[in-house]
């Protein structure tokens, strides 16, 4: 079986490697590149409107074109968030909270580097694990149900509120509040409407996206504004900016430990169909937080607060691919559309396509693999004109990021009133962050409250009906524990720390 | 001396109005006859209420080229998920009938919120001047590949023993309704375990052994059936749903000889209600996803539009490009069919209610 | 209104808002309410706590977010951290936070009467005229150059329909 991995994998870098295929994952990626730095332009929305123009192309030059779109929309969501403290997409939070303070010390350039060396190397490993799941590839996603899906929600909450800097209690208000948040709309179990106060915008929930601009990126705008800050980085001349691309790439091998963690975080979580990129990154960053001794400079331009959601986000890609190809279920949004395109080509994503087209299966990696890649390198080679932003006045630069937030809040969900939703939000976030409220576990209860109590609802379910023997699930027990262990951990180093009178 | 001001300023002026009415979508020139004449040379906006990628948003894409070069007019697809379809279908429905706004609905869903009486669902037979049907989407019960339950038979016997644990997406879809009526039309109990994301975790649930059936439209699970991870039990129609090898020799609900038919006399039912029952399902199950426009078209507009649309989707150039296939007919047939629908489905509510409560004890 | 008021402000606005979760989820089902009230009231109850001891001062209220949990000390700080920083608390701070309140409800009406494609360009020449001074030349190109984007991003390579507004299409229809 391996030989035949091997093989096909070779046939497939081959196929993508050769004139012309090089040109349309090239091309696919800077396409993406250039209109996703708008928020709320993903690649799953460049890919469905892709769908019409290449209806009378070959299979594989849409397989290649599509690995790039992919791929150049995930990094440029991460610049707008580094620059602007604006999320280009939903994974793209968790990267603004570490990355805009960096930009705003001046180290945008820092920043950048990093964040491109991680999502390329992150992607790498993320294709690399999907290589060597593809013998397995069938079996790993069946080890994820609810209940597995349960607790690793649970750890990425659980973690949330106790890494949350500020006061602890806050931390479990804030929580609450999301997760009430996260209750408003039609209950999928009794299909009964919560909180929705008889309006239909409301019906399918609050949007994550117009919640995340509002309470950073709205609110951050208001906040430099009121404070009188005359430019991002609080320096009017490139030349007063520090750091390097150089140096972000180093601090990537410096903290190489955390890179690979996070990393393998983003392809486990891509594996698992329907978790999506925004969990992998916030997991990840939780993971970051938890895992290092000093944590005073998480959310004040910590570099590990950008390696981690980078390498997560972008390993997702390569975990997203594995039920895609080995059950024809889609891993998230842009998935879903690969496989709606892969269908009308006649290619059917399944164990057909896994026995039968192997090197087609791989051409879809590589695909990838080059995308992210490119985009990194573009990244880089842009990152002094990109960082030059930060030196732009805020008064002139202010109004386009309220105007940039509007556009990403509408283009969400088409609706209107996610961009007075942003705006509400907007206020929130402002006073909370100048009462020293924390935002952080608000988002991630938001983000992930849904999930945990659909998945409890149906564990519960059938362990009831008799239909799930907790015990006999090992995955579903080394999360737990990873949970039970993390929650401890901090406890744990602070009694120690009390009892030889030593802070951790 | 006009005054360079004012110049400057009416420029501004005329530049704003051109801003705001030149980000309109306008189509590339187009070839072919133009036929409908109020939209030919204009762009119309086509309603989908999915987000991109989504089941109908693919097909509209993949029909697209189709659409312009026949209506002689550019499409730009608008996409408006939400409350299950309802968002799209309202702003269809509250649209001017210009014949500039059309779109694509799913009629059963829209069926059964009328008939649950959900607060701001359309009426499914007044608000919409339906153009043609697309297709329609026949459910499939279909337990996992490696389930000992491989025929219907096999699912009634442990039906008798116990109740049929199904996993479904979300109470209040289309697909509840065919299971709770073709449980009771069986006479099987059933537990609804809800909250899988989508019809592909729900499958999944079904291969891992965690439930025993789920209940889906056979085009959306097609391939997960041809790779033997699913096993079709029961067509949950009258007639064969496709010319399809795994569909051989699966049991029928309704028809003469069905499952519905057969099992009436054991539960004391008579055949002529099962029938009746099988039917009312059928109708509301069958109406479709339809391509409509606002009610109150002109009527030379509506036979064009609606003959157009028909033709494209009718010709061989659409049914090769999507990859479900088209069951289409033309818009006075399909409206036919709603009101079939909408007069039988009331039959339903006694059984969907039932479900309802039961779940939300 | 001084900054303690206002902080105490916005947290009984948290307990409204939780208050009335509690109260909303008694007309649910069984099923429905169960996560709600398991989150609703213990959240009121943490914000009482934190009321009381904003009401009582600075050190009754660390105590009480401290919760008397050994161990926990860490990761309780009373109030905010140092880089939270907060805009001044003077009248120009004030002038400044109702000015941008003012020009997030402009960009809204903007956009909700002209639509987006005319109304954010429309919100940042105003912006740009009237909160930072700059000259009508600039205004204009930068509000331009954001036209200029919506129309080639949204228009020409994606065919995206933007927001049109409420007085265009009235307009019209008239």
């Amino acid at each position: 079986m391996m030989d035949s991995v091997a093989q096909s994998a070779w046939e497939g870098f081959r196929l993508v490697a050769s004139w012309p295929n090089i040109l349309y994952p090239i091309a696919g990626t800077f396409m993406a590149m250039a209109v996703a730095f708008l928020p709320g332009i993903s690649g799953a929305t460049l890919m469905a409107l892709m769908i019409p123009l290449t209806l009378s192309w070959e299979p594989l030059p849409v397989v290649l074109l599509y690995g790039g779109l992919v791929g150049g929309a995930t990094f440029m969501g991460s610049i707008t968030a580094i620059l602007f403290n604006v999320p280009g997409t939903g994974p793209s939070a968790a990267t603004l909270l570490d990355g805009y303070p960096m930009a705003q010390q001046g180290r945008a350039r820092t920043a950048i580097g990093c964040a491109a060396i991680s999502s390329a190397g992150g992607s790498t490993i993320g294709i690399g694990v999907l290589i060597a799941l593809v013998p397995l590839m069938r079996q790993a996603i069946l080890a994820f149900g609810p209940p597995e899906l349960l607790v690793l929600m649970v750890w990425g909450l659980a973690t949330m509120a106790v890494v949350s800097r500020g006061s602890f209690t806050r931390a479990l208000i804030a929580m609450g509040l999301g997760l009430l948040l996260a209750f408003v709309g039609r209950d999928p179990r009794t299909a009964e409407l919560r909180f929705t106060f008889n309006t239909m915008y409301l019906w399918d929930g609050v949007g994550l996206v117009p919640v995340v601009l509002g309470l950073f990126s709205i609110a951050e705008v208001t906040n430099l504004g009121v404070a009188g800050r005359h430019t991002v980085s609080g320096r009017t001349r490139a030349d007063q900016l520090t750091g390097s691309a150089v140096d972000g790439a180093r601090a990537v091998l410096q903290h190489f430990g955390l890179f690979v963690r996070s990393s393998l975080i983003g392809t486990v979580v891509g594996i698992i169909p329907g978790v999506g990129g925004t969990v992998a990154s916030f997991l990840a960053y939780g993971h970051a937080v938890q895992t290092s001794r000093d944590r005073d400079g998480f959310g004040r331009g910590d570099i590990r607060g950008v390696i981690a959601p980078e390498a997560a986000h972008d390993a997702k890609d390569g975990g997203a691919l594995v039920p895609v190809l080995a059950f024809g279920i889609p891993g998230s949004e842009g998935t879903a559309v690969l496989m709606a395109a892969l269908l009308l080509h006649g290619i059917v994503p399944g164990r057909a396509l896994m026995n039968e087209q192997l090197p087609l299966v791989f051409v879809i990696i590589w695909s990838l693999f080059l995308s992210n890649w490119l985009t990194s390198i573009a990244g880089l080679l842009l990152v002094n004109p990109l960082s030059r932003l930060t030196t732009l006045r805020m008064d002139v630069l202010a109004p386009l990021i309220m105007a940039l937030a509007a556009i990403g809040a509408f283009v969400y969900r088409q609706r209107i009133e996610d961009v007075g939703l942003a705006f509400l939000f907007g206020g929130i976030g402002y006073l909370m962050k100048k009462h020293g409220w924390p935002r952080i576990p608000l988002v991630v209860a938001l983000l992930l409250g849904g999930g945990i109590e659909l998945n409890l609802h149906i564990t519960s379910q059938l362990h009831g009906l008799g239909r799930l023997d907790l015990w006999h699930r090992p995955v579903f027990m080394a999360i737990g524990l990873l949970t039970l262990a993390s929650l401890a951990l901090p406890f744990a180093q602070e009694i120690r720390s009390s009892l030889t009178g030593r802070r951790p | 001396m006009v005054s360079r001001r004012y110049v400057l300023a009416g420029l501004g002026a005329a530049a704003a109005a051109a801003a705001a009415a030149g980000l309109r979508h306008r189509p590339s020139s187009l070839r072919g006859t133009t036929p409908c004449g109020a939209v030919a040379g204009r762009s119309i906006r086509w309603i989908v209420p999915n987000a991109p990628g989504g089941g109908y948003d693919t097909e509209t894409r993949m029909l697209e080229p189709f659409l312009e070069r026949a209506l002689g007019a550019g499409i730009a697809v608008e996409n408006l998920p939400g409350a299950g379809g309802i968002i799209g279908a309202r702003a269809i429905a509250a649209a001017r009938p210009d014949g500039l706004t059309l779109g694509v609905i799913g009629m059963p869903g829209l069926l059964l919120a009328a008939l649950a009486g959900t607060a701001g669902a359309p009426d499914p037979v007044r608000a919409f001047s339906i153009l043609a049907r697309l297709g329609r989407s026949w459910h499939i019960w279909a337990t996992g590949g490696s389930s000992p339950l491989k025929t219907l038979d096999d699912v009634l016997r442990e039906g008798s023993r116990r109740a049929l644990v199904f996993a479904v997406n979300e109470i209040g879809s289309a697909n509840i309704a065919s299971i709770a009526v073709t449980a009771e039309l069986l006479g099987q109990r059933v537990e609804l375990v809800a909250g899988f994301g989508g019809t592909r975790a729900a499958s999944m649930a079904a291969l891992r052994g965690d439930v025993d059936l789920v209940c889906f439209d056979f085009e959306t699970i097609r391939e997960l059936v041809e790779g033997g991870d699913l096993r079709p039990v029961l067509q949950v129609s009258a007639a064969p749903i496709a010319p399809h090898p795994s569909l051989n020799r699966v049991a029928l609900l309704g028809g003469a000889d069905g499952a519905a038919e057969r099992q009436a006399a054991l539960h004391g039912r008579s055949i002529a209600d099962a029938r009746g029952l099988a039917e009312a399902l059928f109708a509301v199950m069958g109406s479709g996803r339809l391509a409509v426009a606002p009610a109150g078209l002109d009527a030379g507009l509506f036979d064009c539009l609606s003959n157009t649309l028909y033709g494209v989707l009718a010709g061989p150039g659409a049914q090769a490009a999507t990859t479900r296939p088209l069951d289409t007919a033309r818009g006075g047939e399909a409206l036919a069919d709603v009101r079939r629908a909408s007069a039988e489905a009331p039959a339903l509510l006694p059984i969907l209610g039932d479900a309802m409560r039961r779940v939300r004890r | 209104m001084t900054r303690d008021r206002e902080n105490l402000l916005l947290t009984a606005a948290f307990a409204v808002v939780t208050a009335a979760a509690v109260v909303a989820s008694a007309g649910l089902s069984p099923v429905s309410r169960r996560a709600p009230l398991a989150v609703a009231v213990p959240t009121l109850a943490l914000l009482a706590l934190e009321i009381a001891g904003q009401i009582s001062g600075a050190r009754a209220g660390r105590r009480l977010r401290n919760l008397g949990i050994p161990g926990i000390a860490s990761y309780v700080v009373a109030g905010r951290t140092k880089d939270e920083a907060a805009p001044p608390a003077n009248g120009a701070g004030r002038r400044l936070e109702l000015a941008m309140l003012g020009w997030a409800c402009v960009l809204l009406a903007s956009t909700c009467a002209l639509g987006m494609a005319a109304g954010l360009p429309a919100f940042v020449y105003l912006y740009l005229r009237l909160q930072s001074g700059k000259p009508r030349r600039v205004a204009a190109g930068v509000a331009a150059g954001l036209w200029g984007v919506l129309y080639v991003v949204f228009v020409l390579a994606l065919r995206i329909e933007l927001f049109e507004g409420y007085l265009i299409p009235w307009a019209v229809r008239r």
